[in-house]
């Protein structure tokens, strides 16, 4: 038990170890049987999950002790640059979720990419995403977990752009990438301003710079150090990072592209664990962000400008993957509200909550996509249940549970409302009970279209093979009563200073009703059994409506029809600059070495007379010199 | 009654220096290069020798130093009259300006 705490390490370092197995042993592993990359990355998955777990037990058991160690890594004059570890509360509830979704989506994995050819390189990008990503939960300080979020970000990248060969793919790798080089590098401002400000706090009073465990008086000590618009500039650089990797309100373009990666990668990376990393920093960060009111209420309306974008856009996908895309950026914002307005353990209860059904459904969309053939499309779907039973009623468990009715989902859900009227931004609290009725219909409606009705597509049906069901059995679990055990438990676990409790009764009973409401209206529109309106025919009134969430609210093309120009033609002009000036300079010094060179070059063309000559010419100026010298 | 000092013996190596030193310098054939060294390095021979009999008469040390450096002079004539016949053989032709294999 000890020695497994003063080891926990050990959880983020073996995925580098298979990671580097795999690569360097590709051909012998080949040789052998190739599930061997398989076990490889799921065995140290679930050695990591065991340990996760015992972790998990201490903090519960040992209610706020915190178990902490660091090494010196690297220093710089007087800066100490410290690498460790550090098991509190939020990151061995956090371990604990990688853990077990990254576990069952590996299993499934194996059958889905069976027939790739790239198997074993997906298999050791997965266990070089586990690395980064644990050592993202586990680091102790700033410094280190700025080194594993961007180590996250180049897995995320290398998973989008699996399948590399084809367009859409690498484009959407590099407008990933792009798009979180913004928020990375508003993260590194606000730390080194941040450091900055508290430096003297760092320098005499704490011995790991930059620790999480004493970022608290450290921020104290930043707020009185500067104006509070200079403190809120840095909280707002360092938000810039969640901003990014949980892809919210200005620069979420980048998570519906992601699609194009293998579906496990987009339940594991893009809507379980890496995206929720966001939320996970902000829950690092509330020291610091909790002491400047506008920041909250930034983070809060950034949430809640997501929540409801990422609903209605989501209400008009066609495509499973990207409804689902925009419900993870819907769902992404709701917990951003929720850290925004105060609500700490409701936000992280529903970060866990989520990643449980999130992955459910993407996994049984994967299941869906894989049995039809690579087919995306909903309207080619539909009447699914019958011939593929537990995908549809594990996707049923995940799609109540989402939509808030009843399951785990309604539980966390339930928890961020009563947080919202508890800081009593009665605005905030419509929009999230708008978004939760609008969650429930687009994802009862994308269940009518897969899985009800008649089979609308031409191609045949493929069984579903048992390494594919089996985790999605074993995921609908924790989607279904994860939210009913842990709803009481999490809050006194997990929390951050005051937590005001709400009373209100019928807070429970007016979202369930919102919930079912939306569930019925959903199914009068899409469940052709019970079918009363046409969708086509509510387009017409709305069509102004519709083509605005069709094309996203206008902000992709405003990105690329104004953004994307501007920033070309900048980068045409600085390119002119450069080519024009800093070339020419160094052209110049190169000519001036050249023309020097020319210059000696006549005096070595001569004869051998002339060189004697030149010397003797020399060696009669240099005596002379000397003997003028003497005198 | 003319009387030979220093200075004669003086200006009698700088004149031999000069022919030595005109002849590397504008003779075309390497032996007559060669001789113009040869004229150097006695022009300085003589220099020694006069003014280690004016100013150090009781030792004689610049004379015996005189006489290793005319043996040094026949070494290194020897050299390089060998060099010389090896350059003949390689390029079938004695002319200084031709000599330009190693430039650059």
């Amino acid at each position: 038990m000890e020695s497994i705490l003063q080891n926990i390490w050990i959880v983020a370092i073996l995925p580098l170890w298979v990671f580097l197995l795999i690569i360097f042993g590709q051909i012998y592993i080949e040789r052998m049987d190739r599930k061997i990359s398989m076990y490889l990355t799921a065995g140290v998955t679930l050695v990591g999950l065991i340990f996760s777990l015992v972790a998990l037990s201490y903090c519960i058991s040992n209610p706020t002790s915190t178990i902490e160690e660091n090494a010196l890594w690297l220093s710089v004059g007087n800066l100490k640059f410290s690498i460790g570890y550090l098991i509190d509360e939020l990151s061995s509830m956090m371990l604990c979720v990688v853990c077990s979704v990254s576990l069952l989506i590996q299993v499934y994995s194996h059958s889905y990419m069976e027939k790739d050819d790239c198997y074993h390189r997906f298999f050791a990008y997965l266990a070089f995403f586990n690395f980064a990503m644990l050592g993202l939960v586990l680091s102790s300080n700033l410094f280190q977990t700025y080194i594993f979020w961007e180590l996250v970000g180049v897995a995320s990248y290398l998973l989008i752009g699996f399948w590399y060969k084809k367009n859409a793919s690498a484009k959407a790798a590099q407008k990933a990438f792009i798009v979180n080089r913004i928020g990375d590098f508003g993260l590194l401002l606000g730390t080194m301003a941040f450091l900055y400000l508290s430096y003297n706090f760092w320098f005499y009073e704490a011995d790991v710079l930059l620790g999480f465990s004493s970022l608290k008086p450290a921020a104290e000590v930043a707020l009185v150090s500067t104006s509070s618009l200079g403190f809120l500039a840095v909280g707002f650089l360092m938000f810039l990072g969640p901003v990014a990797k949980s892809a919210q309100f200005p620069l979420h373009i980048w998570l519906p592209d992601a699609m194009e990666g293998p579906t496990p990668i987009s339940a594991l990376i893009h809507a379980a664990t890496m995206v929720a990393a966001g939320v996970f920093l902000i829950a690092r960060l509330y020291p610091i962000f909790i002491l400047s009111p506008q920041l909250m209420h930034i983070i809060a309306y950034t949430g809640a400008i997501t929540a409801v974008l990422g609903a209605t856009v989501a209400l008009v996908q066609y495509d499973i993957k990207k409804a689902l895309a925009y419900s993870t950026i819907s769902q992404l914002g709701f917990m951003f509200l929720a850290m925004g307005v105060g609500a700490y353990s409701a936000g992280l209860f529903h970060l866990m909550t989520h990643a449980y059904f999130k992955a459910l459904l993407f996994l049984c969309a994967g299941a869906v996509i894989h049995s039809l053939s690579d087919q995306q499309d909903m309207r080619y779907m539909g009447g699914l249940r019958k011939k593929m039973p537990i995908v549809a009623y594990t996707y049923l468990v995940g799609a109540l549970s989402m939509g808030g009715v009843f399951l785990s989902g309604f539980s966390s859900k339930e928890e961020i409302l009563s947080g919202i009227l508890a800081s009593g931004n009665m605005f905030l609290f419509c929009v999230a009970l708008l978004t939760s009725g609008l969650s429930a219909f687009y994802i009862f409606r994308t269940y009518f279209m897969v899985f009800e009705g008649q089979y609308r597509g031409s191609c045949d049906i493929h069984k579903v093979s048992k390494f594919m069901s089996v985790p999605l059995i074993i995921l609908a679990i924790p989607s279904a009563i994860f939210g009913a055990i842990f709803a009481h438990g999490f809050k006194n676990f997990i929390s951050f200073g005051y937590y005001s409790e709400n009373n209100f009764v019928f807070l429970p009973i007016i979202s369930i009703i919102i919930a079912i409401f939306s569930v019925w209206l959903a199914s009068i529109f899409y469940w052709d059994k019970k079918k009363i309106i046409d969708p086509e025919l509510v387009k017409i009134p709305f069509r102004f409506l519709y083509k605005f969430f069709v094309e996203k609210w206008f902000i992709e093309i405003f990105y690329e029809k104004i953004v994307c120009k501007i920033y070309k033609k900048a980068a045409y002009l600085l390119s002119k600059f450069d080519r024009l000036v800093i070339d020419k300079a160094i052209d110049l010094s190169a000519k001036s070495g050249f023309a020097v060179g020319q210059m000696l070059n006549l005096i070595q063309k001569k004869s051998i007379g002339v060189y004697v000559l030149t010397s003797v010419i020399l060696l009669v100026i240099l005596s002379a010199f000397i003997i003028s010298m003497l005198n | 009654m003319f009387e030979v000092g220093l200075i004669h013996y003086i200006l009698l190596s700088t004149a031999l220096f000069c022919i030595g030193l005109l002849s590397v310098i504008i003779s075309k054939h390497l032996i007559r290069v060669l001789i113009g060294v040869e004229f150097m390095l006695n022009a300085v021979n003589i220099n020694l020798i006069a003014f280690s009999n004016y100013l150090d008469l009781a030792k004689l040390d610049g004379n015996l130093l005189a006489l290793f450096v005319m043996a040094i002079g026949v070494c290194e004539l020897a050299l390089g009259l060998a060099i010389l016949i090896l350059i003949f053989r390689r390029t079938q032709s004695v002319n200084a300006d031709e000599q330009n294999s190693f430039r650059g």
